[in-house]
């Protein structure tokens, strides 16, 4: 608790502490609005999510458990569901739009998990991706950080939906038996 | 599923489908309201989120606007004088609220803190909300549940914010982990189709809503 400062201020807001709400907008808003950023891929959709996800937090923060996780972790996984939300809740044709908007962006080559500075869990996280095939690895690391559907990942790596929905349903199973291990 | 998954993992696999967010909106909603009624289901997406959480150092962070403000007036701040866009949606129906609410006034309260009656002028159909501690529970006390291949949606409106999905009941009672609902908060219900709105937002009729007193 004592090494986690967004923890003890969910505590205080889930208290009614408005002071503490505004301290955890600060601490914690520009880390939300990287993974909205990156989720959605607008500026003005990621500010309104945020707003929708700032709002969430106030009305969810009676049922953060610190002894079940870290603040951050918990405010990250509001952000992506709602995230993740309004994207599956665009219209077909929008989806259709992004899916060859987000397909055609070229492959750096560098998945994300080579930036991490691995320690602990991530060390183990990293050593547990490295045993996928490393197209797989990207999948899955493409579905979680940006909310690509099958249909997006399949686009982008030129397979069929059945075929990457296979992919990653085995990779899940593969790390579920490495990360418990 | 594929032949290939074996079937005591399908549940396992649609929890981590969930986290990684793969899911079509019409499954994320089923996963979500199995997430409230099967704790098995919960556990296992509680686990994979524990497993996939490294992933998050991945990202990086964005320049802030400070929209703090507009958050602060949606939670806390005045509500617009003028007539916000869901009364529209029903005429008559923060009345009806306020009425219900001054019958409610008389009731023992226990450790139940009443907070409105979802109500409207033209149906039977009522739901009490109440608040006892982290819980919300929006209970149905009169009116016919959703027909078959629909669903009574629970909506929180907070001045002219776009509405934000609290959830969908299927029976006569839903109970949520939300504290922090404000006076002049509303709450409504609309009739989607089963699994909820495909869109986020209503899209069926709205049958009753109830200002939060």
């Amino acid at each position: 608790m004592t090494d986690d400062p967004i923890a003890a201020l969910l505590i205080r807001v889930a208290a009614q502490d408005r002071a503490a709400f505004a301290d955890i907008y600060a601490a914690a808003g520009a880390k939300l609005m990287g993974v909205l950023l990156r989720i959605l891929g607008n500026r003005a959709e990621a500010e309104d999510a945020l707003q929708e996800v700032f709002t969430r937090a106030w009305l969810r923060a009676g049922r953060f458990d610190a002894t079940r996780g870290r603040g951050m972790t918990w405010l990250i996984t509001i952000a992506r569901n709602h995230a993740i939300d309004r994207l599956r809740a665009r219209s077909p044709q929008s989806i259709a739009d992004d899916g060859e908007a987000v397909a055609s962006l070229p492959d750096t080559g560098r998945g994300p998990l080579s930036g991490l500075v691995a320690q602990g869990e991530a060390r183990r996280a990293v050593a547990c991706f490295g045993e996928l095939d490393p197209i797989h690895s990207a999948a899955v690391q493409g579905a979680y950080l940006e909310g690509a559907s099958y249909e997006i990942l399949a686009a982008r790596h030129n397979v069929p939906v059945n075929t990457m929905r296979t992919w990653l349903r085995r990779s899940l199973l593969k790390l579920r038996e490495c990360l418990d291990r | 599923m594929t032949n290939d998954i074996p079937k005591q993992d399908e549940a396992d696999i649609m929890a981590a489908e969930y986290v990684l967010g793969t899911l079509p909106h019409a499954d994320r909603l089923a996963a979500e309201t199995r997430m409230r009624r099967d704790a098995h289901f919960a556990l296992a997406v509680k686990r994979w989120q524990a497993r996939l959480e490294p992933l998050n150092d991945s990202y990086v962070d964005a320049p802030l606007p400070n929209l703090l403000p507009q958050i602060e007036a949606r939670l806390f701040g005045t509500l617009p004088k003028k007539s916000p866009f869901w009364k529209s949606w029903f005429a008559g129906a923060a009345v009806a609220a306020t009425l219900g609410l001054a019958v409610l006034a008389f009731l023992p309260g226990q450790n139940v803190q009443p907070l409105t009656t979802l109500a409207a002028e033209n149906t039977d159909l009522r739901y009490d909300v109440s608040q006892r501690g982290d819980d919300l529970r929006i209970t149905r006390t009169a009116g016919p549940a959703a027909a078959a291949g629909q669903v009574h949606e629970v909506w929180l409106i907070v001045g002219n914010a776009t509405p934000i999905s609290l959830g969908l009941i299927d029976g006569a009672a839903l109970t949520l982990a939300t504290t922090g609902l404000a006076p002049g908060m509303v709450i409504a219900i609309s009739l989607e189709p089963t699994g909820g709105s495909p869109t986020g937002t209503p899209t069926g009729p709205v049958l009753v809503t109830g200002v939060i007193s």
